[in-house]
Parts: C-alpha cells; sequence; structure tokens
C-alpha cells in the first residue's frame, strides 16, 4: 500500500516493551534508524507502532534526546511533556 | 532469560499446597498426578492422594516439596477399591509456576501446614483451583480518560459473555516496563472451561477452544458515544503446557502483555492489553521532520499522511 503511493523506504523495526533490557536494546535501534532516515535520507518518517500511544512516542523522545540533543534532553519530564503537547494522546 | 534466573534461584526449595472442589461418588476420591517425582507421572499409580474436606474439597494434606519452580500436573478421579483411575480431569494438562504465587510460610490459608526448616530457603505456596477450569483476566487501558467511560468485553468465546469491565480505582503498577507509571486499567475476570484436549490432557493443535477471540468498547454517558477498538478483534491462543520453560517465574510477573500466545499458568491468565485501538489519528511534527501516529490500515489513511508530506515509514 505504501509502496503504490509513492513511498520511499519502507521500514520494519519491531520493538516490544515487554521486557526492559530488550526494549532498550530495540528502541534505541529503532531512534538509530529514524535519525538515519531523517538526517541521512532527508526523508519525512511517518513513524508508528499500533496504537502510537506508548512505545512510538517513546522512540521520539529517544531520537529528541540522543540524536537531536532537543534543548530539553537532559530534562526527560520536560520533554515528555513537549511531545505530549503535540501528540495529546501519548 | 529462563538460565538466568535458573543460576540464582537453584537453592530454592518449593513446598506447595492445592485445594480443588469437587464432588465425587463413594469409593471415589482425587489424586495428584505430575509431572515431578513426587507426583509420579505414571498412569498406573496414584501420584498423590489427596484428603477430602467437608464441602467437597479436595486438599493436600502434607506440602508437596520439590525444587523445580514450575511443572505440569492433572487432577485425577481415583477408584479406591480397584485401586484404578477412573478418569483424568478434562482439558489441557495444569501448570504451576511457584515463582508467581505469593509465599505463605508466615501467613497460611485454609489450615495448610508447611514443614518449613531453619537454615532452608523455602518458598511454601498455595494454590485454589477449579475443577476443569481456569480463569482469565482481561485489562485494558484507555489513553485519554474520563470519568463517565465505561468498557465492556465483548467476547466470542461461551465463556466470555458481553460483560461490564470495572476500572481500578487507584493507580496500579501495570505492564511497568510498558508505562514506567502507575495507571488504572479496566479489567475482568472470566471464569472459563478448560475440558477440550487430546487424549488424557495431551495438547490438541488446532482444538477450537484454545483460541479466544473478543473486543472491546469504550462508551461515554455524557458525550452519548460508543467505540468499538479498530478491527481485526483481539484474540489469544492457549499454547502448549509441555513447552512452557516458566517464562512467568523467569520475569517475575503474572502478566502476559501485548501477546496473543499464552500459557494457563497456576490456573490463571493475566492477559494485559495495553493500549484501547483508537481510531487511526497522526501528529506531523514538522520541525524535526517526523510525523507520529498509529497503524495506518486503508488506502485512504495512506492517502492522508502522503498529502501531509510523508515519503517513507518506520514501523515499529
Amino acid at each position: 500500500m505504501f509502496k503504490k503511493q509513492g513511498f520511499n523506504y519502507i521500514i520494519l523495526n519491531p520493538v516490544s516493551d515487554v521486557d526492559e533490557n530488550e526494549y532498550i536494546r530495540s528502541a534505541y535501534e529503532a531512534a538509530l534508524k529514524l535519525e538515519d532516515l531523517i538526517n541521512k535520507q532527508d526523508q519525512h518518517v511517518f513513524l508508528h507502532d499500533y496504537t502510537g500511544i506508548s512505545r512510538a512516542p517513546t522512540i521520539l523522545m529517544v531520537y529528541f534526546a540522543l540524536m537531536c540533543r532537543h534543548p530539553s534532553w537532559e530534562n526527560l519530564g520536560e520533554l515528555r511533556t513537549q511531545i505530549k503537547r503535540q501528540w495529546s494522546v501519548a | 532469560m529462563v538460565d538466568k534466573f535458573k543460576q540464582t534461584r537453584h537453592n530454592t526449595t518449593y513446598q506447595i499446597h492445592l485445594r480443588v472442589k469437587r464432588k465425587v461418588e463413594k469409593g471415589q476420591s482425587i489424586t495428584l498426578h505430575g509431572g515431578i517425582p513426587e507426583l509420579g507421572w505414571n498412569k498406573e499409580k496414584p501420584g498423590y492422594r489427596m484428603k477430602w474436606q467437608e464441602g467437597d474439597y479436595w486438599v493436600t494434606d502434607e506440602p508437596i516439596t520439590t525444587k523445580q519452580y514450575y511443572f505440569q500436573y492433572k487432577y485425577v478421579l481415583w477408584d479406591d477399591s480397584s485401586n484404578s483411575i477412573v478418569s483424568y480431569e478434562r482439558g489441557i494438562d495444569r501448570l504451576i509456576d511457584c515463582e508467581v504465587l505469593d509465599d505463605h510460610s508466615t501467613n497460611s490459608q485454609f489450615g495448610f501446614v508447611f514443614n518449613t526448616k531453619a537454615g532452608e530457603d523455602s518458598h511454601c505456596v498455595i494454590l485454589d483451583e477449579v475443577f476443569e477450569a481456569f480463569t482469565t483476566c482481561f485489562s485494558v487501558n484507555f489513553p485519554e480518560p474520563d470519568i463517565s467511560d465505561s468498557m465492556v468485553l465483548i467476547g466470542s468465546h461461551k465463556a466470555i459473555p458481553t460483560i461490564l469491565m470495572m476500572k481500578d480505582t487507584d493507580p496500579t503498577s501495570w505492564m511497568p516496563v510498558k508505562y514506567g507509571e502507575a495507571k488504572q486499567p479496566f479489567k475482568i475476570t472470566c471464569l472459563m472451561e478448560n475440558t477440550s484436549s487430546g487424549e488424557n490432557g495431551q495438547w490438541k493443535i488446532a482444538t477450537t477452544e484454545n483460541q479466544v477471540m473478543y473486543e472491546y468498547q469504550l462508551s461515554n454517558k455524557t458525550k452519548n458515544s460508543k467505540l468499538i477498538e479498530r478491527a481485526p478483534k483481539r484474540n489469544f491462543t492457549i499454547l502448549d503446557p509441555s513447552k512452557y520453560k516458566g517464562e512467568l517465574g523467569a520475569s517475575g510477573s503474572t502478566l502476559w502483555a501485548n501477546t496473543e500466545e499464552v500459557f494457563v499458568v497456576n490456573g490463571f491468565v493475566n492477559k494485559a492489553d495495553g493500549n484501547f485501538e483508537l481510531e487511526f489519528k497522526f501528529q506531523k511534527i514538522e520541525e524535526f521532520g517526523v510525523t507520529i501516529g498509529s497503524y495506518p490500515q486503508k488506502d485512504n489513511d495512506i492517502s492522508q499522511l502522503r498529502s501531509n508530506g510523508c515519503n517513507s515509514v518506520l514501523d515499529i
């Protein structure tokens, strides 16, 4: 469906949030993929999980904090508030 | 995960008391057969004779003592005069995982006594069960809570009626790795029959009884709204107990979180479904070149994304 509508990259990078260590590892890996697509491939990326409530905002937070050095990167509570401001269900 | 757990718990002795209610004919009794030497996994002999108590309860007189924290077992109807099996409890074999049962060494129930010894690392557990049945607790979180919300579970399985769920009154630790903070999920517990299996409790592939389809419906009285989750329906499949490797004990939690495959452990499935699935939504965060949202299911969802400037997808 995505290819048909002209999407360039369709990347599947499952992130499991059941086991803590696995969550940390896979979240970091997904954030690296996000960085590659946005900054190296110059893409506008649609980041999604199933509901868009927990995992996707978490990956966004990792990307903002570690890869973008967002102005609030050292204050994760504030960073979370800023994401929630834009994406209220997070 | 399991290996790491075994390394740290190898000195523990588990003392187990079981209780189950079952009315039997005169001259019959209930015995326990299980996959440990103490329960003699032998179809010709009674593994462990249980003791009758008023109210047609069958209980373990002495605790079953083992160093294995999980194993399979089954209740068996026994004929005392011929000293032979009348019938096995129907349904797939039971599983116990002592590591996710509360310790009762100082606070026993039903008059059970444990034989703890000084200096021994004993974990004393009690399991009160329903013959040929197990319970399932369904739980789901609604991300934008409103005091007028109510949640209904709608099941396709005969054991799951359309039933109103209850919201935890106080925030509770639920799927802590996922959320990192206390939540107030909606919950309901259903008693489900365990009567379908292969011969003598062996696993039977494609037994429809082992597959449960259901969905959640959110209602809001103030807004006069009803919202059913987007398709497809939720489901879970009960797995072959012989494949269980102590996953719950290793994780230290009874939760089967966001998975469609579960084992029935300690007569219980704690099915935690995470978030209620809302309609398709997304939000563009222009300055960072990213759009965030839920799972797109239709061509129209993807068209919307495309016309909002998205040209790549990262599906996690």
